[in-house]
């Protein structure tokens, strides 16, 4: 069977055996990896999977099964265990699949991939990084192309699929002299072709650069309240917590935050939060939400106003809210118009926080952690690297003390951020 | 299930070749105030090959589990290894040859419990803390459990047979007040299939109602007070200190990319206090939390001493680690899934036990804390840590005070233990988590309680 054939017979065999509604997604998955580590390339590896998921609801009772065959007799068996799951279950009328919706396939990115560009590139900047930061060192990295090819169904007749071909690039350094050594960082991107130089992606240059400075980082023994500028590379993880608050789960239990806050002000009017999973300005693409609908671009948060939860289709039926129609996938902030250099000249005392190392924030946002691959900046100068260095804040407060965001920003293939500058955080040495 | 005689395809390998066939199973279950919102099972398996000529590694997996693609996944993980090949060449390799046999499974012994009666074990647990706690603005239990099945051979000679399970439970208890939410989670379970793990929901009563208590010491908390202080560290924040902050500095791989240490071998790095080692499968008897018996590359797994008296003695290793440094192999190359490749990894690791009493050490102190439960934990090559703590309290003139706030403590491992003064009798271990690195894998984590100093954050 190919693949709309086995969720067919998947669904077919549920309805024949008394399920109410299903739900079946496969996809197969192709992935080429070259792996470095130790400064040269120590592995080429190809791997193939396929996930089958299978979903079946009689009244209102759920049962899911995932695999990774799709031989009959698996099949059948997976069908049967999944039905008894949910006949094991307890009635939820959240329980439930999305409504018809016209068939659409989707295409997107690169459909094949160039192994020996890959190695080019990747040897390239291996070379590049051994002469240009004698130094650095890399932990592990690895350049991988990877195609998914994904299928949706359920017994309404929603019948998606998208097919999806990306270049992945990740690294993972650290810098070491003498017994001086640095902070371990790294970074991501993901690209629809190999044409730029990977030394030249994302923010890979400086972070190597201040890799290397690193080694001299040192901690001081002020405790201050002042500014922090949060660069992209350490944006996406800042606002994790507020992903959190407005999804599934908080909404759920209750603990969201923000679960009285659409269309309110949560954030200073400079900010403005994107997602944008079908736009063809990433290198990847998500055609698709979860539950079975059409995916859409959305405006999470504009000029500070909340606009949208990111509930799913049980999350909605869970709480009485609105399905949201984007799946908050491939986020970006808009950026603002203040330079760079300008938002450092304008700090009179903070830190460049390019990584944070921090426990997770506790249900009321508050969070603590430690400052990696940072710098001190006084009166409007960056003065020096630092080390041991405490940050304490609230994860969604410190959205109204936004005073600056950068006009530059960094696109990583998947997220797209500028550099963000927040006051009134604590920050302590040691 | 994976029982298949792996031998007959030895006739295929031209070079250094591991062959692996794995199944990894899941259980999930997920109440939120009563209702199920996860119940769900899943299966991932397949075979893998690796294959290394003239010190290039070419991998290659599949799912489809048959001798004709078992043929194909050692031919074209052999092609991968060429294609590096036609690019560079790193000189013929010479790893270490200790051909092993093993073969260990943990599967129950008990009647086998469908997922009917788990959903009903939850149910009842879940009934328990309702009717109880009616005061709670929310509860969530969950569980989870992992069968890893694992048949490999090695052109060098070893072969294995493995399942190792574990299973866990987690409530996740909220209560308001005020407007301002607060959390506990307990975690219980360990090493074994449920049906050994969790007998009857009853067992577990004690360690909801200890969770209720700590949830309500918290609602009263009091934040921190910022700085460097003394503190007494339970058992379960040593052993993720054990492993986060000194273990992950001393996988040899990390120590080859420059970790900090690197430069300390046979070194003073802690305290004469602080010994530490990564156990294979046995401690004092006792089948270690997830034990490993012989490594992904086929070597006879055996306990590593990381540090002892202070000192620190020695490396984790894989065979090209091992050949790279010039050490002895000793079992730490692990795979999470059948697509993944070995890596250099714990497997049970911990601080081990001194002499003195807990009672003694939170006694010796005059103003600190006593940490207790962490949720997260982050360390850097360095030796740099940060952990989340989710529990604790104040110790004021050698006696424990009110709960503290959730905080974090960070600090340089390698200083923290030096700072050590005191190190409890007993021992903990645990293995609910799964260690991050490039792949996730289940490790087991031990230690007493230590008493040091660690920079804590706060007011």
């Amino acid at each position: 069977m190919k693949y709309r054939e086995i969720l067919d017979y998947c669904i077919k065999s549920f309805k024949d055996k008394g399920i109410d509604k299903s739900k079946c997604t496969l996809d197969q998955t192709e992935k080429r990896e070259l792996y470095f580590n130790n400064g040269s390339v120590s592995m080429f590896r190809t791997t193939f999977n396929t996930r089958l998921s299978l979903n079946a609801i009689k009244n209102d009772k759920l049962g899911s099964i995932t695999l990774n065959k799709t031989d009959k007799a698996s099949l059948d068996k997976a069908i049967e265990d999944a039905i008894a799951l949910a006949n094991a279950s307890q009635p939820d009328p959240a329980n439930d699949i999305s409504e018809f919706q016209p068939s659409e396939d989707f295409t997107a990115g690169v459909m094949a991939p160039d192994n020996d560009k890959m190695y080019f590139r990747l040897n390239e900047f291996l070379n590049h990084v051994k002469t240009a930061y004698p130094i650095t060192h890399f932990e592990e990295g690895g350049l991988s192309y990877i195609r998914t090819n994904y299928f949706f169904k359920n017994s309404n007749g929603v019948d998606y699929s998208q097919d999806q071909g990306e270049y992945q690039f990740m690294t993972m350094f650290t810098s070491k002299k003498d017994k001086k050594i640095s902070s371990f960082n790294y970074t991501y991107k993901l690209m629809k072709g190999l044409d730029e130089k990977l030394i030249d992606i994302v923010n890979l240059k400086a972070l190597l650069k201040q890799s290397a400075e690193e080694i001299d980082a040192k901690p001081f023994d002020k405790k201050f309240t002042g500014e922090i500028i949060i660069t992209p590379d350490c944006l996406g993880s800042t606002l994790s917590p507020l992903m959190s608050h407005l999804g599934d789960y908080y909404h759920i239990t209750g603990a969201s935050l923000l679960k009285d806050k659409l269309n309110e002000k949560i954030a200073s009017e400079k900010f403005t939060l994107r997602a944008d999973p079908v736009c063809d300005c990433y290198a990847t693409n998500n055609f698709i939400t979860g539950d079975g609908y059409k995916n859409q671009n959305a405006v999470i948060i504009e000029k500070g106003v909340l606009k949208t939860f990111l509930l799913s289709l049980h999350g909605a039926k869970k709480t009485g809210k609105a399905r949201s129609l984007t799946d908050g996938s491939n986020m970006s902030v808009d950026t603002g118009d203040t330079a760079l250099a300008d938002m450092i000249k304008n700090t009179k005392q903070g830190i460049l926080l390019s990584r944070f190392s921090g426990g997770e924030p506790n249900n009321n946002g508050d969070f603590s952690g430690i400052a990696k691959n940072s710098y001190y900046i006084e009166n409007g100068e960056i003065k020096y690297p630092v080390k041991e260095i405490m940050i304490n804040g609230n994860a969604l407060g410190m959205l109204n003390d936004i005073e600056e965001i950068s006009k530059e920003s960094i696109d990583y293939g998947f997220s797209n951020y500028p550099w963000v500058k927040i006051k009134n955080i604590t920050i302590s040495g040691k | 299930m994976l029982k298949i005689d792996l031998s007959k395809y030895k006739k295929e390998f031209t070079e250094y070749t591991e062959l692996r066939v794995q199944e990894n199973r899941n259980t999930n279950i997920v109440l939120v105030n009563g209702d199920i919102m996860d119940n769900s099972s899943s299966a991932s398996s397949g075979i893998s090959a690796r294959v290394n000529k003239n010190g290039n590694w070419g991998f290659a997996s599949n799912p489809v589990i048959s001798d004709e693609e078992i043929e194909k996944v050692i031919l074209s993980a052999t092609e991968n290894a060429n294609f590096l090949g036609t690019k560079q060449s790193k000189g013929k390799v010479a790893f270490q040859k200790r051909p092993h046999s093993s073969q260990n499974e943990f599967y129950t012994k008990q009647d086998k419990k469908d997922q009917n009666a788990k959903i009903e074990f939850m149910k009842k647990l879940d009934d328990y803390i309702k009717t109880k706690y009616s005061d709670l603005s929310s509860r969530t239990l969950v569980l989870t459990a992992l069968d890893m099945e694992k048949n490999m051979i090695t052109s060098d000679g070893s072969n294995s047979y493995s399942m190792i399970p574990k299973a866990h439970i987690y409530a996740i208890l909220n209560k308001n007040v005020n407007g301002e939410n607060f959390e506990v989670f307990k975690v219980t379970g360990g090493s074994g299939q449920f049906e050994d793990v969790f007998k009857k929901p009853e067992d577990l009563f004690k360690e909801i109602d200890e969770a209720y208590n700590n949830l309500i010491e918290k609602t009263e908390g009091v934040y921190a007070i910022a700085g460097m202080k003394d503190v007494v560290l339970d058992a379960k924040i040593a052993g993720i200190l054990a492993h986060e902050a000194i273990g992950h500095t001393t996988e040899a791989d990390f120590v080859l990319s420059g970790s900090v240490a690197a430069d300390y071998l046979n070194l003073e790095v802690a305290s004469p206090l602080i010994s530490l080692v990564d156990f294979a499968h046995t401690f004092k008897g006792e089948k270690c939390p997830v034990p490993v018996y012989i490594d992904d590359e086929g070597v006879k797994a055996e306990d590593k001493v990381i540090i002892e008296n202070g000192v620190l003695k020695g490396y984790m290793h894989n065979k090209q680690t091992a050949m790279q440094l010039n050490m002895d192999v000793t079992g730490n190359a692990r795979a999470y899934a059948f697509s993944d490749e070995p890596l250099v990894r714990m497997r049970n690791t911990a601080i081990l036990p001194g002499k003195s009493r807990l009672a003694d050490m939170i006694a010796s102190i005059e103003d600190g804390y006593y940490l207790v439960q962490s949720s997260n934990g982050q360390a850097d090559s360095t030796s740099e840590f940060m952990f989340g703590i989710t529990l604790g309290y104040e110790i004021k003139k050698g006696k424990i005070g009110k709960a503290i706030r959730d905080t974090t403590i960070s600090g340089i491992a390698f200083d923290v233990l030096k700072s050590v003064t005191m190190v409890s009798d007993d021992m903990d271990w645990n293995c609910s988590g799964m260690c991050g690195k490039k792949q996730p894998i289940p490790v087991g984590m031990g230690g007493p309680a230590i008493k040091c100093k660690v920079n804590i954050g706060g007011k």
